[in-house]
């Protein structure tokens, strides 16, 4: 009986050795013949050099490279490494997106010596807690829009369009913006429903396409854009000039990614490219320029202001004078200056590397020269590109922004790895894809809830900033309270290198009468 | 001289069969039809002639089932398996799947259930031969709708779609077809004998198991020599020839040598060849899409010159009512399969769009291979002349309803997948259908 049981099993045992050992077999036999196959259709094509001179072996070389990406960024790069965001920013907003203790010990890993650093003078007697206050609350507009806009809020989400982003990247970041009452700014691709639902405050940004606001021939449509204004959640107007990532190009949204519902919110036709214009076509001059804003404040009478990458400065000087000349409701109510190293967008790589000036270049540039004119206080600057760090925010403050808009960190708070993906439709987080198998990955709830810890984490930490500059609140940071470290890694007061201007209207006025 | 006379015999049974092809296409370019339907006319005529000349044609029952699977399937699969772009397929394998394994076995069944239901109060069909005339008619054959996707400049995703629906179909549906009818033979030599007793399930899944994947794995073996081959020989004649002969060889190979599924063989090796040499598309393989486009022509072309030989005035007014069971079998199956499974393949792959499902499900014509299947049916079985009698009226109203109607359907709906604006770019003139006559079937697909 047993010895029927052993035998049994033992048949059962080697017919299953049988089987396996076919099966090798055969994959032997078929790994050889794909060898050779590989050897000689390598030897037999023309268009890989690599290929041809080292068959099977070349093959290597382009699994490798593309490997070799992710070997350098999980096993290589250090921590203040990549670019365009090394892992110590990321961890920063990581961490502050997720709430957990964001402090570091043993030693700053950031040299202190590379030229171009910042570093913030701290105060001997820092603000007490009990004397610190909330940002100072900034107006747009007042007296000049029917509506003004009165916000406090430091850092807020830049220009995405929807399209670039995805439905639930829109939701959450829409419900984190009402958690910590910031503005969503919402990029060129128009006003959805998934702006509106977290019940936060919109910028509307007006591309070169129009999208959202164009009539039939893709005009600046007046209806459309009272219709818009209506709503209450809309609070501002940008016209974009150009984005930092690719100045002088229009917004490309590629094919694969316009799906039904962009092209409806849109008003393009579904999965062909979305190329906008890479100019407005209204106007091409500064007199234009003054004329569009000033003409799209009164049809919604809410704040409008433009939004650019600074370039040749020329014309700003040309602006200011043209407002002093023709009237402060000429104005813009804010101008958002971007910065050129690139942003979200999809661009041609050699408009993202070179083209436009640095924020560090151009934010004093605006601000001296608004200061200038005496247009500080009439017009209010907002800077973005990079600005994703406590640090870099309380700069741009000190430089003398008003506000801050963040775009990719606020991708970071949504889960974005920086895959670099973007304009490929393959988003591995979900953040910037159609692909409903790629989206199911972003829960809207729950990364609402980290865009809103994000936002206030930052501003909570700005804030620590200007404590420890002895002011009360970050508004107050002045260019003295930052020096920058020189080429020979010394550090320089900022207020040496862009002293502070004082408002010279007896030029503006020379200038403004020839 | 007895060899000599019977090569020489050979030679020209096979010369009066060709002049029949040949002579087919001609008629559907005079009477600007299909090319199957000239094809089937020229059989007929053929036929007619036949005993006017006392000629022999050589086919017998007994020698059809060889000639069809050996010599026109492997042609005809692997030509349907060398057109389909690998990039696309991949993309839709999960819904082509889905339709060419569960979608055939339902609709197998659905028009098993049917046929026999139907027929019972008149014939009495034994369930098995429902179930033969369900697996029979399980396989679609699309080559109309496809060539007039073309002409609409449909989008290349709907045309894949399709057409590797209708090759996976037709693989399964040969598959269980051998199944089935080993079954069905078994069955009346075991009634024969005396003891009715069926063939045990585990048995049976086990051998469908070791055919199915010792096709794949005979075929991707042939595949993979078939480029190693064409690599080697460097040269274009040599790369058609290598080609012709995996198209055999795979099929013999599988199905006589290892006595595995010979046509999942055919259809590895195509599809596997297909993807090694796809950086030799320009180089060794410019000839190759045309020697297909032929030899498929000329033996679709054969399959309904045979069908017309066969095919016979008793089985309309003997089986009238047969034949339109089947037909509304057929076509009842087909929907209810397309519109039952086509929700669920946006589980397995991407969704399909409902306008797609209503080319799919009227589009289902059956051709060439389910006449191949029903012309090898073995003469042992007693109700093999009622089986092929339906296959022919199904066949019959697949190519002169369905395959005139769907012009119109195609007309209609937009099928460039939601394209706003790429929906009628190609005018209006669908109705026009194969106008220039030499628009057949076979020579259509590239």
């Amino acid at each position: 009986m047993d010895l029927q049981a052993v035998a049994a099993m033992r048949s059962f045992a080697v017919q299953i050795l049988q089987v396996f050992g076919l099966l090798f077999a055969f994959a032997l036999v078929v790994l050889v013949l794909y060898v050779l196959y590989m050897y000689l259709a390598d030897i037999n094509q023309t268009k890989q050099a690599i290929r041809r001179n080292f068959p099977v072996l070349g093959r290597f070389r382009y699994k490798f490279e593309h490997l070799g990406e992710f070997f350098r960024q999980y096993f290589f790069a250090l921590d203040r490494e990549e670019l365009p965001f090394n892992r110590a920013q990321r961890s920063w907003v990581y961490r502050a997106a997720k709430n957990v203790d964001s402090t570091i010990a043993f030693g700053s890993t950031r040299p202190l010596n590379q030229p171009g650093d910042v570093l913030f003078l701290n105060h001997p007697f820092p603000t007490l807690e009990k004397d610190a206050v909330p940002p100072m609350e900034v107006t747009f507009g007042e007296g000049y829009a029917e509506q003004p806009y009165t916000t406090s809020a430091i850092v807020n989400i830049s220009a995405m369009s929807f399209g670039a982003l995805s439905v639930p990247a829109v939701t959450a970041l829409s419900h984190g913006a009402a958690r910590a009452g910031i503005w969503l700014n919402t990029g060129e691709g128009g006003l959805s429903d998934y702006h509106l639902s977290g019940g936060c405050d919109i910028v509307f940004q007006i591309g070169t396409a129009k999208y959202g606001v164009r009539d039939l021939d893709g005009s600046l449509s007046d209806d459309k854009l009272r219709r818009l204004a209506e709503l209450r959640q809309v609070k501002m107007f940008e016209l974009k000039l150009s984005q930092g990532a690719k100045p002088g190009k229009g917004g490309i949204l590629p094919g694969v990614k316009v799906t039904k519902e962009i092209a409806r919110v849109r008003g393009i036709p579904v999965g062909e490219d979305s190329i906008s214009p890479n100019g407005h076509p209204e106007f091409h001059s500064v007199d234009g320029l003054l004329d569009m804003i000033r003409h799209i404040r009164q049809v919604t009478g809410k704040p409008t202001g433009f939004k650019c990458v600074v370039g040749t400065s020329d014309w700003l000087h040309e602006m200011c004078e043209r407002i002093r000349l023709r009237g402060l409701e000429y104005a813009p109510d804010f101008i958002t200056i971007d910065s050129a190293d690139g942003g979200t967008g999809a661009a041609p790589q050699s408009l993202m590397d070179y083209m436009g000036l640095p924020i560090n270049r151009s934010l004093p540039l605006v601000v001296d020269l608004l200061a200038q004119y005496g247009l500080r206080e009439r017009v209010r600057i907002i800077a973005s590109g990079k600005l994703l760090t406590p640090s870099m925010v309380a700069w741009a403050l000190a430089m003398g922004a008003d506000f801050v808009n963040c775009g990719r960190g606020f991708m970071f708070a949504l889960g974005c790895i920086q895959a670099m993906q973007c304009n490929k439709n393959t988003c591995p987080t979900g953040v910037t894809t159609h692909n409903p198998d790629l989206q199911q990955g972003l829960d809207p709830v729950d990364k609402a809830e980290r865009v809103a810890s994000y936002a206030r984490n930052l501003a909570y930490e700005v804030g620590t900033i200007a404590h420890s500059c002895g002011v009360r609140e970050p508004r107050q940071l002045r260019r003295h309270h930052v020096e920058v470290i020189n080429e020979r890694g010394l550090a320089t007061p900022l207020a040496e290198l862009v002293p502070e201007v004082q408002p010279k209207s007896v030029i503006a006025s020379d200038r403004g009468v020839q | 001289m007895e060899s000599a006379d019977s090569v020489i015999r050979l030679v020209g049974q096979g010369l009066y069969m060709a002049v029949a092809a040949v002579a087919g296409l001609a008629l559907a370019r005079v009477l600007r039809t299909d090319n199957t339907l000239g094809c089937l006319l020229a059989g007929v005529l053929a036929g007619m002639l036949l005993p006017v000349m006392d000629f022999d044609t050589g086919l017998r029952t007994q020698n059809l089932q060889a000639l069809v699977f050996f010599v026109i399937l492997p042609v005809l699969i692997f030509e349907a398996a060398w057109q389909i772009e690998p990039a696309i397929l991949k993309r839709w394998l999960g819904p082509v799947l889905l339709f060419s394994t569960i979608g055939v076995a339902l609709s197998a069944i659905l028009i098993g259930l049917l046929t026999y239901y139907g027929s019972d109060y008149h014939r009495g069909i034994p369930w098995i031969a429902a179930l033969l005339t369900g697996v029979i008619l399980a396989a679609t054959d699309p080559v109309s709708v496809v060539c007039k996707l073309r002409a609409e400049a449909a989008g290349e995703d709907l045309i894949t779609l399709v057409e590797g629906e209708s090759l996976f179909n037709d693989a399964a549906a040969i598959l269980l077809y051998s199944l089935t009818l080993g079954v069905a033979l078994q069955l009346v030599l075991a009634g024969g004998a005396g003891s009715g007793e069926a063939p045990g399930v585990g048995a049976v899944t086990v051998f469908f198991l070791a055919t199915f994947f010792g096709g794949v794995a005979v075929g991707l073996l042939c595949g993979l020599v078939t480029a190693i081959a064409v690599l080697l020989l460097r040269s274009a004649g040599a790369a058609l020839l290598v080609l012709l002969l995996a198209a055999f060889g795979s099929f013999y190979l599988a199905e006589h040598v290892v006595h595995v599924s010979g046509i999942l063989s055919v259809i590895t090796c195509a599809i596997v060849a297909r993807i090694c040499l796809r950086e030799q598309q320009s180089s060794f393989l410019v000839h190759a899409a045309p020697t297909w486009q032929w030899l498929s022509l000329i033996f679709s072309a054969l399959i309904f010159v045979i069908m017309g030989l066969l095919i016979t005035w008793e089985m309309f007014t003997q089986l009238w009512l047969a034949m339109i069971v089947a037909i509304a079998a057929a076509v009842g199956a087909r929907a209810l399969t397309i519109f039952m499974l086509a929700p669920l393949a946006r589980f397995i792959g991407p969704p399909i769009p409902k306008e797609w499902r209503l080319v799919m499900g009227w589009g289902g014509l059956r051709g060439v291979v389910a006449v191949a299947l029903a012309l090898s049916l073995p003469t042992e079985l007693p109700y093999w002349w009622t089986i092929q009698s339906m296959v022919f009226g199904v066949v019959l109203f697949s190519l002169l309803v369905q395959g005139t109607t769907c012009s119109w359907l195609l007309g209609k709906p937009r099928l460039n997948g939601g394209n706003l604006n790429g929906g009628n770019v190609s005018g209006g003139n669908v109705s026009g259908g194969n106008v220039s006559g030499g628009k057949g079937p076979a020579d259509s697909r590239e």
